[in-house]
């Protein structure tokens, strides 16, 4: 009975969602009336406070952004506050964990078999380094500060299955809040020189360049740092949990 | 044009397929795989429809971590259980 009606309720949304979607009123629904008129148009064309350009091509270096990848340039420059919120939530969210898992047993109870431990350490080798390869590279190919991070703590993941004591979460957490203090102290430089917070004073570079985009390589590395450690304590706590020999 | 909205279709019949099985799983082992099974077939989606900064998070977040927590979660749970059946 119950199964029936979840299955009932999410039938009545996907027909919402559809509905949503498929609005065909100009104004309404996923079909605006003109798209030049939405905020969303001067982000693609990085024209927000200036003219447009009447073409976006590699090498240019008038723009207000430098990042090749469209997506991170909205997300961490000029949505940079929102992103702000975001890895406060996820701070929110271990921070949580850790409060109500927080057990401190020394040793697992099951120990890692002999492939876990000769391997783990070339793979995670591996992981990291696409990790760090994914945020660092986050303005000019896809990915960026989450995924990396995410892909880092991933590593982590394999890390605690692979050692015989059990993962302390206190380091984790040192890294994390050093990194939300400096993206918080780079958005007041921004406040300070340029006069709005987390406002880019690096300058944009030529687009499609290693070097370009300083404000978006930077926020998304320290981004990076901060969810890999972010979830690494989660997994960390996890980890501890695991004994509970004691209730 | 035509073979790309047969696979979608396709791979969205197998996310349909994939959530009911999540709800109607004889286990909580099998429901937390077909979990990862529908996350991963939507970063499928994702990638077919031309966006691959979602598809990446989706793969590492949703297919990846969550369900290595789910399965963090669910061991500890068997533990208890366990336990709570000796006590009786």
């Amino acid at each position: 009975m119950n199964k029936v009606a979840a299955l009932g309720v999410i039938v009545i949304l996907g027909i919402f969602i559809q509905m949503a979607l498929h609005d065909s009123n100009p104004g309404k629904g996923a079909f605006p009336e003109k798209s030049s008129s939405l905020v969303a148009d001067s982000y693609l064309t990085k024209s927000v406070s200036q003219k447009a350009p009447a073409e976006i091509s590699p090498g240019d270096t008038k723009l207000e952004n430098g990042a090749a990848n469209v997506v991170t340039s909205v997300v961490v420059d000029y949505r940079g506050f929102d992103t702000l919120g975001e890895v406060t939530i996820l701070f929110a969210v271990a921070a949580g964990i850790g409060l109500f898992l927080k057990k401190r047993p020394h040793f697992k109870p099951r120990q890692p078999g002999t492939i876990l431990k000769t391997l783990v350490p070339l793979a995670v080798f591996f992981i990291f380094i696409t990790g760090s390869y994914v945020f660092l590279h986050g303005h000019l190919t896809p990915g960026g500060g989450f995924p990396g991070g995410a892909m880092m703590a991933a590593g982590v993941v394999l890390l605690a299955l692979s050692i015989r004591k059990s993962m302390r979460s206190v380091f984790f957490k040192i890294l994390e809040s050093l990194a939300g203090i400096s993206f918080v102290a780079i958005g007041l430089i921004g406040l300070y020189t340029k006069g709005s917070f987390l406002q880019n004073f690096l300058g944009a570079g030529a687009l499609g360049n290693l070097y370009s985009a300083w404000l978006v390589m930077i926020l998304y590395f320290i981004i990076g740092i901060k969810v890999a450690a972010e979830l690494s304590s989660v997994i960390a706590d996890f980890d501890q949990m695991e004994e509970g020999g004691k209730q | 044009m035509i073979l790309y909205q047969i696979i979608v279709l396709v791979l969205v019949l197998v996310m349909i397929a994939g959530a009911v099985a999540v709800v109607t799983a004889p286990t909580n082992f099998s429901a937390v795989i077909m979990e990862g099974v529908v996350a991963l077939t939507l970063a499928l989606l994702f990638l077919l429809m031309a966006a691959p900064d979602v598809a990446i998070t989706q793969t590492v977040i949703a297919a990846g971590l969550s369900t290595a927590i789910f399965l963090w979660t669910l061991r500890r749970l068997e533990k208890v259980e366990r336990k709570e059946k000796n006590h009786e």
